[in-house]
This record gives structure tokens, C-alpha cells and sequence, in this order.
């Protein structure tokens, strides 16, 4: 009965099995929707903008989270499949005409397709071990961009990505691309949820726990670790494919090694082990790289003009010290204290 | 009689705050709003090792224009951003500054204009960039280069390469291999490079590709050895040609094969990273004056560096204050054309770097500005310099560049 709401009792399965299991909680979703599809009228373009890349880092998180939190398959390589989806987009898009739309899950499916080729070679490593592999990944990635395909992705000189349309609607505003990211967002985000709590979820988190033991449980090791490396990138593809439509160019060069170490990174600031964690890692990376952009142009200038010498590490200085804090103080991440908050929230007035 | 004190006291404190705010209110009065040149900046990125003296020189030219006044009283900000040559953070920077009403924006990254090109222009914000990669400006856009792009460059490098082998009566047609990093600027000059050596008679045997921050090149020189060059063409930053200069001297190369680069690995500044006994004969061009150049506006600038930041000249500087002087000039003319009011993202484009022709700049520090039609680049020469005896020399005077569009793009510049 641990963070049940004091008095809630399940006698139905459907009970047990709802995400959503009082009113309280519907109350509070409907209010979240509420809030999330009206915001965008409030806000102005750049935070909007902000909104945006939130929605679709947080989507490619999420695949993260799937990868490395649930399944500890740990990779570096996460920004490489990002990339491929929104390249699989972009060709489908650019070179074939095809609707954004039908490009979008292909998007997916193109990332997860590459994810199971590195992963069945690298599923046969464990922990640290498989940082080696899935960087490769990174590499190989922008050798096929720019070497094997050329001819279609245009190298280095990159590619344009069309506007989504859907029936003649054009997303072609940050307030229309807004709607769409968050729509994608909370329907991966739910399925997501759902993912880790089916027995392939549960599996994840047995292979995660102890291979061996899951094994001599009858778990397909191999089967589930590609599983998780294709559904991880799968997200990573969308993800990918939204981004790259909202820009409407791409080259290989948004994609750098360094996301990759910061969708880890973040992952363990937002919390390993729970879609939440995947939540407060995209914002708090977003956000907390706003906050830099903000502060640093000022500092700059209490500095009296240092061409940006003392502040220009400040984004690498506060990621990196802000990743190492998380580690000794809270290594469960923010989505560990969220979770504290709720039970304590829901064990109120008694705090036993 | 303590009352009276207290009271006159109390008058004094109100006449003072009166006056106070009179003062306050005259000069708020007087002083014109200031005018914003947005810039987008990569200082912890792969450009970190280049923009930070750069950036040092663009913001000692602000500095400058306004400790003069300004332009016609209006005071000079440059709000900026810093990128990690992350577009994540460049697209947000972006988005940021056109919501503060941004309609000028410089750009200190190839792959940033690149990205921006397209929006910038459905936006109408104009854009300098010191990154000069052929994308940016073709088909023509809202994207100006700062100097000639890359291609040309290196165009112009091979037009001299042929020159010099003629000069000295060598058979056959001389052979060039590039080592570059596999991005924008990485490739910039390799495919105009090979077009254009057809065109004149140099064989130019196509690229080697290096990380942007190698650790060893090795291979990729002993592989441009065994295709028989005359010369290596380095299209990388600092990173690359020093790492390059160390293998490059280790395989005992020196003397046989002849090293030219780009402008930014920053010629001078090899010097400092490099034995100079190991960089003698390198080669280098760029479209600015070095600081080795006896010129009046080079003196100038050495005395204003030491004024403002305590350091002596050096090249990254120089072409972050010709960078910001160039986007002065443009900003003058269109604020003569059509006033403050009108400093919109089209009159910048239109009424000021359209309108520039043979513009030197107070400091005179680069190759005259003319921007033709259609012709998005500043300038269309380059310099060429030498180390020799440890020390960087001017090896040409002003050397007028090829112009190597893409081939699709004849129906803006003719054949």
C-alpha cells in the first residue's frame, strides 16, 4: 500500500492497474492538460521556443530513461540516434515528398532499426562496458551522413526539413508546434509509463536488477536487451524527427558528442528508474542552460568586458557541477524527492 | 532653534533631491535610445579556442565607437549569447533576441549561419558572419561573410601555387591534398577546391578527414604522401594544424612537402604552440592585416588593446575588430539612409552592406569592402604570409580571389 493516498483501497485489478486511481488524480491530469494547452497563450516566442525543445528532449529522454534507467543499458550514443531519426525524417520529407506526418513514425522506426544493429553487438557487454559501442554509434552515424549517403543527406552542407502539415494545416508558428510536440509528448510520455509497467517493463527492470538472476527466471536476456535499445531509440527518433521539423535544417552538427554525455548526465540529475526522472532531467537541463545564457552575457559585463574569458565556461562548469552534486547528494535524482513529496503529501495528517 | 536647523536642513535635502531628479531627467532626456547589434557566439564549443580574442576585439570596437559618442549620440549594446556550437542554444538565442526586436545579427560559426540562413530571411533580420562557409550565401540571402568564403580562399592559394610552380619551372602540374575536419568549414574548400584546379591546372587530389580536436594524424598525412603532393592544404582550426605540424615534422616531411592553410588556424598563433623551427615555410591566408604589418591602423590598435585589456596585438583580435568595423560601416549607411527608426533588417541589407563600396574603416585593417549585387561576401582578395626565421612575413600583397559558386548558382552571377 506504500504511496497510496490514505484511505484509497483497490479491490479491482483495473484499480491496481490505473495510472490515474482517484479523482484527486484525475482532477490534477485534467488541470495539467488545462494548463499545458493554454499556456502558449501566455507566453511569448522565445519561451515558447523553450517549450518546444523541452517537449522534444524530453521525448528522446524518455528514451533514455528506457535504455539506461530501467535497463541499464548505458549508451553514449544517444544524441547519434536522435540525429538518425531526424535524418530518416528529413530524406523521407525532402527527397520522396512524403507528408511529415508519415515520416514522423518512420522516424522512429528507422532510429530503433539502427539501435537493434549496434545493439546486437553491443548487448553482449555489460555496465561501463557498453560506453565503447554505443559511442561508436555516434561515429557511425555521421559517417553515413556524410560519407556513405552524401548524395541524399548533402554531407555537411546539410539538409531542409518541410513544415509539418496536416490537412493543409501548416505547424509553421511556434504557438501551432507547441500543440503538436506537447500532444506527442504527453501520448509517448503516457506510453512510456505504461511501457515499464508491462511484463517487458518488468523484465527491463530484472535485467537491470540482476541479469543473472533474471535469466535463471526464464528472462531472454538478448531478446529484452535489443527490445530496450529499440524502443529507447525509437524515442530518440521522434524525438529526433520533431526537432529537426521545428529547425527546418539540419547538418550533423546538431548533434554533438556532448548531448550525449548530457542526456546521461541529466538522467541522473532527473532521477534513473522512473518516467519522472526523465521529466525533470529534460527541464532542468533546458532551464538551467537558460539560466546560463542569461547570466553569463551579465556577468560579463560586471567584468567589465573579459571577451567572455571568465564567464565562457560557466554552461560546462555549472552542468558538470550541478551533475556532481546531484551524485553525492542526491544521487536518486529530483524525481526521488518528488516522491517524497507525494508520500508525505498523501500520508498527511499522520507522517507514519 | 534646533526646529530651525531641522528645517533648513529638510529644504536643503528637497532642493537636492530636486535637482537631482532635474539632472536625472534632462539627461534621460537628451540621451538617445542606444542601438543593438545581437551577436551569437560559440566560446566553449570548437570554436573556443579562436572566439574569445575575437570576441575581445568586437567588443573593444563597441567600446571605442561609444567612448567617441556613438553613432549620432545613439550608444551601442551588444547583447550576446553564448552557444557551446550547440543549435540548441543557438536556436534559443535566436528566438530570444528576435522577441527583443533583433534586426541585425552577427554570427561567429559557419554552422550557425547555416542553420539560421533560411528563417533569418523569412524573419527579415540581416546577419554578418565571421564563419564564411558557401551555404550561407547561395543562393543570396540576409547572411553577409566577413571577407571572401573559404572556396575562395583556397582558390586564390591555388592560383598562386600555380604561379610559383611555373616560376620555378617544374614539370607537370603541382598536386594538393586537404586535411580538414568533417564539418562545415572542414570541407568548405574541397569540392570548389577540385573544380577549380581543373580549371587551371592543378591537381587538387581531394580530402582527408581529421577529428575537429585530433590526437594524431598520422595516417591521414602518409596517405596524402603516397598520392604524390606537392603541398597539404590544412581546412581546420589550430587544433588540427598543430597536431598536424608535430606528425608532419616526426615523418621528416619538412622541406618536401609544402604546408599551406586557411585563416584560422591562426598563423601567429602557431607560432606560440609550434617550435618555429618546425613551422618554417608555412603558409597561410587571410583578409586581414596581421600584426606584423608596419601599418598605421595596426600601431593604433596594439595601443588600444594594451588601453583596454593590458595584452599586446594578436590576430584573432584584429579580425574581431575589422569584423565589428564592417558591421559599423554597414550600420552608418543605412542609419544615414533611413534614420534610426528605419535600421530595419532590409535597410541594414539594403541601404547599408549593399551599399558599401571600397569601405577601409577608420583602422584599415582588411581588404577593402565592396559587396556587389547579389555578392554576399565583404571583400574579394586575400593576403598570403610565410614564417620564415620564426617569424610570420608577408609573403603577397593583395591577391584578388576566384569567386567559386556553385555551378547551379550561374543564374546570380553569370558564367
Amino acid at each position: 500500500m506504500k504511496g497510496r493516498p490514505c484511505g484509497v483501497f483497490d479491490v479491482r485489478y483495473s484499480q491496481d492497474r490505473a495510472i490515474l486511481r482517484t479523482k484527486t488524480h484525475w482532477a490534477l491530469f485534467i488541470l495539467f492538460l488545462i494548463f499545458l494547452f493554454t499556456i502558449p497563450i501566455f507566453l511569448k516566442g522565445h519561451l515558447l521556443s523553450l517549450g518546444i525543445i523541452i517537449g522534444t528532449t524530453m521525448i528522446a529522454m524518455f528514451g533514455a530513461q528506457v535504455m539506461v534507467g530501467y535497463t541499464m543499458q548505458i549508451t553514449l550514443g544517444h544524441a547519434g540516434f536522435v540525429g538518425f531519426g531526424a535524418y530518416v525524417s528529413a530524406l523521407l520529407t525532402h527527397h520522396l515528398g512524403w507528408n511529415f506526418f508519415f515520416a514522423l513514425p518512420m522516424a522512429g522506426l528507422g532510429a530503433a532499426l539502427y539501435g537493434l544493429i549496434i545493439g546486437t553487438s553491443t548487448v553482449r557487454c555489460k555496465g561501463l562496458y557498453m560506453v565503447i559501442p554505443t559511442i561508436s554509434a555516434h561515429f557511425i552515424f555521421f559517417y553515413l551522413v556524410n560519407e556513405v549517403f552524401k548524395k541524399w543527406t548533402f554531407g555537411s552542407e546539410g539538409i531542409q526539413c518541410a513544415t509539418p502539415v496536416l490537412f493543409g494545416f501548416a505547424f509553421n508558428t511556434d504557438f501551432r508546434y507547441f500543440y503538436l510536440v506537447a500532444i506527442l509528448t504527453v501520448i509517448m510520455g503516457l506510453a512510456a509509463k505504461n511501457l515499464v509497467r508491462t511484463k517487458t517493463g518488468r523484465a527491463f527492470v530484472a535485467i537491470r536488477d540482476n541479469d543473472i538472476a533474471a535469466e535463471v527466471m526464464g528472462i531472454d536476456i538478448y531478446r529484452y536487451k535489443l527490445l530496450a535499445f529499440a524502443i529507447g531509440n525509437f524515442y530518440a527518433g521522434i524525438g529526433g524527427a520533431l526537432w529537426a521539423h521545428y529547425v527546418t535544417y539540419i547538418n550533423t552538427e546538431f548533434f554533438p558528442i556532448l548531448d550525449t554525455v548530457y542526456y546521461v548526465a541529466f538522467l541522473i540529475v532527473g532521477g534513473l528508474g522512473s518516467i519522472m526522472g526523465a521529466v525533470f532531467a529534460a527541464i532542468f537541463w533546458r532551464v538551467l542552460g537558460e539560466g546560463v545564457n542569461y547570466v553569463a552575457p551579465i556577468l560579463d559585463n560586471i567584468m567589465a568586458g573579459t571577451g567572455g574569458n571568465i564567464v565562457s565556461s560557466m554552461g560546462l562548469i555549472t552542468f558538470a557541477v550541478v551533475t556532481m552534486l546531484f551524485l553525492i547528494f542526491e544521487p536518486r535524482g529530483i524525481a526521488h524527492r518528488w516522491e517524497l513529496f507525494k508520500q508525505s503529501y498523501r500520508l498527511h495528517p499522520f507522517n507514519y | 532653534m534646533k526646529g530651525k536647523i531641522l528645517r533648513n536642513l529638510m529644504k536643503f535635502f528637497l532642493a537636492g533631491i530636486l535637482l537631482m531628479a532635474l539632472i536625472v531627467y534632462s539627461s534621460s532626456a537628451e540621451a538617445k535610445p542606444p542601438i543593438r547589434h545581437y551577436y551569437i557566439i560559440d566560446l566553449t564549443g570548437p570554436y573556443g579556442i579562436l572566439v574569445p580574442e575575437i570576441f575581445e576585439g568586437t567588443q573593444d570596437y563597441y567600446r571605442y565607437v561609444n567612448e567617441k559618442g556613438g553613432l549620432d549620440g545613439h550608444q551601442f549594446e551588444i547583447p550576446w549569447g553564448e552557444t557551446g556550437n550547440m543549435m540548441s542554444r543557438t536556436w534559443s538565442h535566436y528566438k530570444r533576441f528576435k522577441q527583443s526586436g533583433a534586426q541585425f545579427l552577427a554570427l561567429f560559426s559557419s554552422p550557425d549561419g547555416e542553420a539560421l540562413k533560411k528563417t533569418m530571411e523569412k524573419d527579415g533580420i540581416a546577419s554578418y558572419n565571421i564563419g564564411q562557409s558557401d551555404p550561407q550565401i547561395y543562393p543570396p540571402g540576409n547572411i553577409f561573410l566577413d571577407g571572401c568564403s573559404y572556396a575562395d580562399g583556397f582558390g586564390a592559394f591555388l592560383k598562386w601555387a600555380k604561379e610559383d610552380w611555373e616560376k620555378k619551372g617544374k614539370a607537370g602540374i603541382p598536386k594538393v591534398g586537404i586535411i580538414g575536419p568533417d564539418a562545415a568549414y572542414g570541407r568548405a574548400a574541397t569540392e570548389p577546391g577540385i573544380r577549380f584546379g581543373k580549371q587551371i591546372g592543378v591537381d587538387v587530389v581531394g580530402q582527408e578527414f581529421a577529428p575537429v580536436v585530433p590526437i594524431d594524424l598520422t595516417a591521414q598525412i602518409l596517405r596524402l604522401r603516397d598520392k604524390g603532393v606537392d603541398w597539404i592544404w590544412l581546412q581546420g582550426l589550430s587544433q588540427i594544424s598543430t597536431v598536424f605540424i608535430k606528425n608532419f615534422n616526426a615523418l621528416g616531411l619538412k622541406g618536401k612537402i609544402g604546408i599551406a592553410a586557411f585563416w584560422w588556424t591562426m598563423g601567429t598563433e602557431m607560432l606560440r604552440r609550434v617550435s618555429p623551427e618546425m613551422l618554417e615555410g608555412y603558409i597561410f591566408n587571410t583578409y586581414t592585416y596581421m600584426e606584423v604589418d608596419d601599418r598605421p591602423g595596426i600601431k593604433k590598435l596594439n595601443e588600444l588593446r594594451m588601453k583596454y585589456r593590458g595584452k599586446k596585438l594578436v590576430e584573432g583580435y584584429i579580425r574581431g575588430f575589422h569584423f565589428a568595423e564592417v558591421v559599423m560601416g554597414a550600420t552608418r549607411l543605412a542609419y544615414k539612409a533611413k534614420g534610426y527608426k528605419g535600421l530595419t533588417g532590409d535597410n541594414y541589407i539594403k541601404y547599408g552592406f549593399e551599399r558599401m563600396k571600397n569601405y577601409r574603416g577608420e583602422f584599415d585593417l582588411g581588404a577593402p569592402v565592396t559587396i556587389k549585387p547579389n555578392d554576399r561576401r565583404a571583400s574579394n582578395a586575400i593576403r598570403l604570409y610565410q614564417v620564415k626565421g620564426g617569424k610570420v612575413l608577408g609573403l603577397s600583397d593583395w591577391i584578388e580571389v576566384p569567386h567559386l559558386y556553385p555551378p547551379e548558382m550561374t543564374k546570380y552571377f553569370g558564367k
